[in-house]
């Protein structure tokens, strides 16, 4: 499916499963910037345009410790796994979100379940 | 009042979050009552708050995408949604807006292109808003006429019905839509998304502006339909968008949460308000924004041609535009206020 099978993943020296990790989404991350998935993802995807390729941000980690410095080391060693945890973490937030507000607005009263009103 | 203030770990800087929950609310209730992610009306809003410009795009990308979930799943319970339909146009949407974006970058290699574009999008706003408020016009003198003459209340009388000509097509496959209540051709839909995502590439916008009325007048989908469909699109645009920008490294992930937060809220008063407000009266009020809207690319349009009055009408552009979110968002919040009450004292007169 990405090209080699599970066992064909060459193992790391060390074996942890970190760097297990890390390789297997390299694999991934090559695949999907492949011809197999240039008409889907982020790599090649063309919205974004020209423009926003001139620049390079660099986040500055040195005034960072704990999470924020995890998260903007991430983003500095790659943009892949940092749009991987952005799209990852987008949906559940808004359906968290949505479900919390949902039960706010019930406790309020308000009916969320039909609509009566039409076009006229 | 330091406990106001969140640092943004990418970009640097330092933001005052209240006014991001603030905008993601009213953002979040316009986007909800009309189907549209607001791109247009974010932007400005994090100009003013001090956010770079270089994440303003991709940040409101990311926090429009999580909006337009929430909004489309509390659409989606009151039957607004046609997945089927939403699934059609967004190869439509995808194929045309790729389309789009590429000629464009075409003709940024041939030449200056910035200032056609903004005429253009100056111009499309203008012929959506005579359309809307023609529509508009044509059925209040429809129900006027039925009045005078005595007759009950024309149910269906409409102004345009551009989609009844588009529906007369007969070009294999023929496909029922059965949440917007249509049966066309495939191609109608498929056409109609191309065209609107071609658009949207080349103005470099969301699309949602555009896609709503297009549903409306050339699908023929009901308007409460036409918001919760648009929105069910933006939320797969919004994705690919915001997966498009993080990798090109220009999301500040942060302030795109935080902004979700208050969008949380208006996303869902103002899907609910959708159904206190009949779909002519949703038409209107949009009529309403895209009028903002174009007044704001206007100004933007003179300040390029006059140099001398550029910042100031720059800055007047980004007043509008946060003049118009908060108007239209206590509008609708007004409404759902309103609704509310109403539903509230018919229970209780039906339980006496």
């Amino acid at each position: 499916m990405l090209g080699m099978s599970f066992r064909q993943v060459p193992r790391c020296e060390s074996g942890s499963s970190m760097a297990f990790t890390r390789i297997l989404l390299g694999r991934l991350k090559k695949v999907l910037c492949g011809w197999g998935g240039s008409w889907l993802l982020p790599c090649t995807a063309w919205a974004a345009g020209a423009k926003a390729d001139r620049m390079v941000f660099v986040a500055d980690t040195r005034a960072y410790s704990g999470w924020q410095a995890w998260f903007a080391n991430l983003y500095n060693e790659s943009h892949f796994y940092f749009t991987l945890l952005t799209i990852t973490l987008i949906p559940p937030i808004a359906v968290f979100l949505g479900a919390l507000t949902d039960k706010i607005l019930a406790a309020l009263g308000v009916d969320l379940r039909k609509r009566t009103v039409g076009e006229h | 009042m330091e406990f106001l203030y969140l640092h943004m770990p990418i970009s640097g800087v330092t933001i005052f979050w209240p006014g991001l929950v603030i905008l993601g609310f009213g953002v979040g209730i316009a986007g909800g009552f009309f189907g549209m992610g607001g791109g247009w009306m974010v932007t400005p809003g994090l100009n003013i708050l001090g956010f770079p410009m270089a994440f303003a795009i991709g940040t409101d990308i990311s926090h429009m995408a999580g909006k337009s979930l929430m909004a489309t799943i509390a659409h989606s319970r009151y039957g607004n949604v046609d997945y089927r339909l939403g699934v059609v146009m967004i190869l439509g949407t995808v194929a045309g807006f790729e389309v789009g974006a590429q000629m464009i970058m075409w003709l940024e290699r041939i030449g200056q292109v910035d200032f056609i574009v903004r005429v253009a999008y100056l111009g499309l706003l203008a012929l959506i808003a005579w359309v809307v408020f023609w529509d508009v016009a044509h059925k209040r003198r429809a129900d006027r006429e039925a009045k005078l003459m005595q007759k009950t209340h024309p149910v269906g009388s409409a102004g345009i019905q551009w989609h009844k000509a588009l529906h007369r097509l007969r070009i294999p496959p023929m496909v029922t839509f059965p949440r917007a209540g249509i049966r066309c051709s495939l191609w109608v839909p498929v056409l109609v998304s191309f065209f609107t995502g071609w658009l949207a590439g080349m103005l470099g916008i969301g699309g949602g502006l555009i896609r709503m009325p297009a549903l409306v007048y050339l699908v023929g989908v009901p308007t409460h339909v036409a918001v919760g469909t648009d929105l069910f699109e933006v939320v797969i645009s919004g994705l690919y968008g915001a997966a498009t920008y993080t990798y090109k490294g220009r999301t500040e992930l942060v302030a795109a949460i935080v902004m979700m937060l208050g969008a949380a809220v208006g996303a869902q008063i103002g899907t609910a308000a959708t159904k206190y407000v009949h779909g002519y009266g949703i038409r209107t009020a949009f009529g309403y924004s895209v009028v903002g809207c174009a007044v704001s690319v206007a100004m933007k349009l003179v300040a390029g041609l006059v140099p001398a009055w550029s910042k100031v009408l720059d800055r007047a552009a980004t007043i509008l535009i946060l003049v118009l979110v908060a108007g239209l968002a206590t509008a609708i919040l007004y409404m759902f206020v309103k609704g509310v009450r109403e539903e509230r004292r018919m229970r209780l007169a039906v339980t006496k």
